[in-house]
């Protein structure tokens, strides 16, 4: 679905959702948690090849807002660094 | 016929609730299932002369429980007890709710779709063909405005057609999950129709419960006749797809699934302004800004308190007013004597002390209900996850303990609002150890009479030493019971709504009724008990020789190491009723005690018969024994677990008498008594 991403250009060599910056778009590779979180993030959208956008870090770094197939959610960075990412090739 | 019932089902944050209370309105009540008292409410609906009745299960984002209310829900749903389903569903969030919605078709029950809020889609730029979708699905879906209850009556009657079987266009739909999987489904689903159990629904979704590795459907088969076959076919073809994906077959299906979705969507729904900067984007954009993020959160927060104990004091002062009152009355038209006395000193004050907090009750859920209904909860709890994650808590934990400064009641109360069992129970029972504005005539009286040019200091003292025990505690407490349930922070940003009044209403009413009515009852009993217990065996002997007073000298002993000597006991005694009995017992005992001397200052009694440093223990004794009868009342009621009641009742008083004693025997080795 269309998760206009704010800053298409810009570089994200992140390899885990939570090293990547503010305004990175991303696609899900895998998810390497634990089997609860896993399920979680699954039913709420990170399916494999799912776009996600990365919105902001909270004012203490911790967590991140991440907009997937149309909702804002949040997660902590520990739980961010369980989704393995890859860049987002061009629409 | 018997009236027809509907499970009302969907994620949170899609207006469920505010749905159900337009339907429903003041006809709801919490519903007792299978014996246990867990907040599902029902509710009756009225279509023209019929009578429907509405069961409002908890929001969730999947069919697979990760909470004791999410299993309860499942229950329900495969339970007799409902003909149908009503999937409430958010129109300006459509992808991620049909997710459950998809998982439900494929359970074979009778649904229909509730597309909610859908005024918004057009001031979102957005459009839905919601007959198109309807086919696609193989469910009706009707439009609805939750807040002005428009499309209400067509949902009902639609739900009546649909379980009657008069809705046409209503067709099991197959969500097509690619060759590999398929062929696995017609693998399992002959043994799994031939097991000789009843099924509740279609083979198909048992077959695909399995191997998505669901343990509860495992154990459904696993005492079944062909059940060892069925498990171990299962298990050799869920290795087998894990071999051809390289990768969980759950995954692989929830991917399908969206992919069903999605494929529908781009169908049916139409993006008018892709370019659109939303209202809440705005919002957030200030809200959740580095620089005014914690000023507009500390603001909220401050003015949450103020608005609940300001204004709050003025309905109280009526009460209190209202009760002196009565008590004057009786005191003036009724004969002197037992009846009298227990009716103004027990009856009158004890109704008195639960009235007192409605006002504080009612307001703070208001509050609460806006910060929760307006979607800011979320922000709040985003902000603050981080420290609270520290502490062993969720940022959600937050707000209770916040409202715990004022009074521990809401506090304990207020954790409901957290997802996770062991969160909640964790926020409970830490939430005594924050010092509630009924400690603080102790510290003020206390401080000020022995530590008066530092009084300030050492009241802010102790509300440091409130925080330093809370965060400990939740660390300790995690590490020690909840080491291993880390449950997922993950949580929704929703977008910021302007609740309906009535939904706010109705919720702070909730809660309200709920205080007075349980925890008023036992209140209200104690302090009659306490009446009694103080007042005889009667004879002007003295405090110390009723019965309370003996109660005192029987626990005198074990205080002692603390420096407490018997009125200490006795007030600390009175105490656990309610915090605020504590200085004006201390003020009976020590007037009884120099009745000719007219009314020495508590303060200098206080100050001639005990040094500072027993004062300081006695303070810090204060600050964390058992909390007071109300918020221990709730405290039980919400832990559900007679375990961890007894633990929340016996960890404060363990360490408070910890502490006191340590203060009280490090302090005399450093000779520090000799004041």
């Amino acid at each position: 679905m269309n998760n206009p991403c704010p800053r298409p250009d810009a570089d994200c060599p992140c390899q885990r959702l939570g090293d990547c910056r503010e305004g990175c778009c991303v696609r899900v590779v895998r998810l390497t948690g634990e089997p609860l979180l896993r399920q979680r993030l699954m039913e709420l959208g990170f399916t494999r090849g799912a776009a996600l956008t990365v919105v902001r870090y909270a004012p203490l770094k911790d967590p991140i807002e991440v907009l997937v197939r149309g909702a804002h959610l949040s997660l902590r960075v520990g739980e961010a660094n369980t989704v393995e990412v890859a860049p987002l090739e061009a629409a | 016929m018997s009236t027809p019932a509907f499970l009302l089902t969907g994620n949170p944050n899609c207006g469920k609730t505010t749905l159900f209370n337009a339907l429903t309105g003041a006809r709801q009540h919490t519903g007792n299932w299978s014996g246990v008292t867990i907040d599902i409410k029902e509710g009756e609906a009225r279509l023209a002369d019929r009578s429907i009745t509405i069961i409002d299960l908890p929001g969730t984002y999947s069919i697979t429980p990760k909470s004791p209310e999410e299993e309860i829900a499942l229950n329900c749903l495969f339970s007799e007890r409902a003909q149908g389903l009503v999937n409430v569903v958010d129109a300006t969030n459509l992808e991620r709710n049909l997710y459950l919605t998809v998982q439900l078709l494929e359970t074979g029950k009778p649904l229909v779709m509730a597309l909610n809020m859908s005024d918004e889609l057009e001031s979102r730029g957005l459009s839905v063909d919601t007959v198109k979708l309807g086919r696609l699905l193989g469910v009706p879906v009707v439009p609805t405005i939750g807040r002005t209850g428009e499309g209400l009556p067509l949902l009902l009657e639609t739900a009546l057609r649909t379980v009657d079987g008069r809705m046409p266009g209503t067709r099991p739909v197959l969500i097509p999950y690619g060759n590999e999987i398929e062929e696995e489904i017609a693998r399992l689903e002959p043994l799994i129709s031939g097991a000789g159990v009843c099924l509740a629904a279609p083979a198909r979704w048992y077959a695909l419960r399995l191997l998505e590795g669901d343990p509860r459907t495992s154990a459904f088969f696993r005492g079944t006749a062909k059940g060892p076959e069925l498990l171990a076919l299962t298990e050799a073809r869920k290795g087998h797809l894990e071999k051809i994906f390289k990768d969980d077959p759950a995954a692989v299906i929830t991917e399908r699934r969206y992919g069903f979705i999605t494929g529908a969507l781009r169908e049916t729904l139409t993006v008018h302004k892709p370019d659109r900067v939303d209202m809440t984007r705005r919002m957030d954009s200030v809200f959740l800004n580095p620089i005014f993020a914690y000023l507009i959160f500390g603001g909220l927060m401050w003015a949450l308190f103020l608005l609940t104990f300001k204004l709050g004091a003025l309905p109280m002062a009526w009460i209190q007013a209202g009760i002196a009152a009565l008590s004057d009355l009786a005191g003036q038209a009724l004969p002197d004597g037992l009846f009298k006395n227990l009716l103004i000193e027990g009856v009158l004050a004890g109704a008195g002390s639960v009235l007192v907090f409605m006002p504080n009750i009612l307001i703070l859920f208001f509050g609460i209900s806006m910060l929760e209904d307006t979607g800011y909860m979320a922000r709040a709890a985003f902000l603050m996850d981080k420290v609270m994650h520290k502490m062993g808590l969720h940022g959600k934990s937050f707000i209770p303990m916040v409202m715990g400064l004022g009074c521990n009641v809401p506090a304990i109360l207020a954790a409901r609002t957290l997802e996770a069992r062991s969160d909640r129970i964790l926020t409970i029972l830490v939430a005594p150890l924050i010092t509630c504005s009924a400690r603080l005539p102790i510290y003020v009286l206390f401080a000020g009479a022995f530590f008066p040019q530092h009084a300030g200091n050492m009241v802010f003292l102790i509300y440091v030493l409130s925080f330093a025990f809370t965060f400990a505690s939740g660390l300790l407490l995690r590490k020690i019971f909840f080491r291993d349930a880390e449950y997922p922070f993950v949580m929704e940003l929703p977008p910021y709504r302007m609740p309906t009044l009535r939904s706010v209403a109705i919720h702070m009413w909730e809660k309200g009724k709920h205080y007075l009515v349980r925890i008023g009852r036992v209140i209200f009993v104690f302090s009659i008990v306490l009446f009694f217990l103080s007042h005889y065996p009667s004879g002007h002997r003295g405090i110390g020789e009723t019965y309370i007073g003996r109660i005192g000298r029987a626990v005198e002993p074990l205080l002692a190491p603390a420096g407490f000597d018997l009125k200490m006991s006795i007030s600390l005694l009175t105490g656990f009723v309610a915090k605020e009995m504590v200085v004006g017992t201390l003020a009976v005992l020590y007037s009884a005690e120099e009745p000719g001397e007219g009314n020495a200052p508590l303060s200098d009694s206080l100050r001639a018969h005990y040094p500072p440093l027993t004062a300081f223990g006695f303070m810090l004794f204060c600050l964390l024994y058992t909390p007071c009868l109300a918020a221990l009342t709730t405290m039980v009621r919400e832990l559900r677990s007679r375990r961890w009641s007894w633990f929340g009742f016996l960890y404060p008083i363990v360490l408070a008498w910890l502490t006191a004693v340590g203060v009280h025997q490090i302090g005399r080795l450093l000779w520090l008594h000799a004041s």
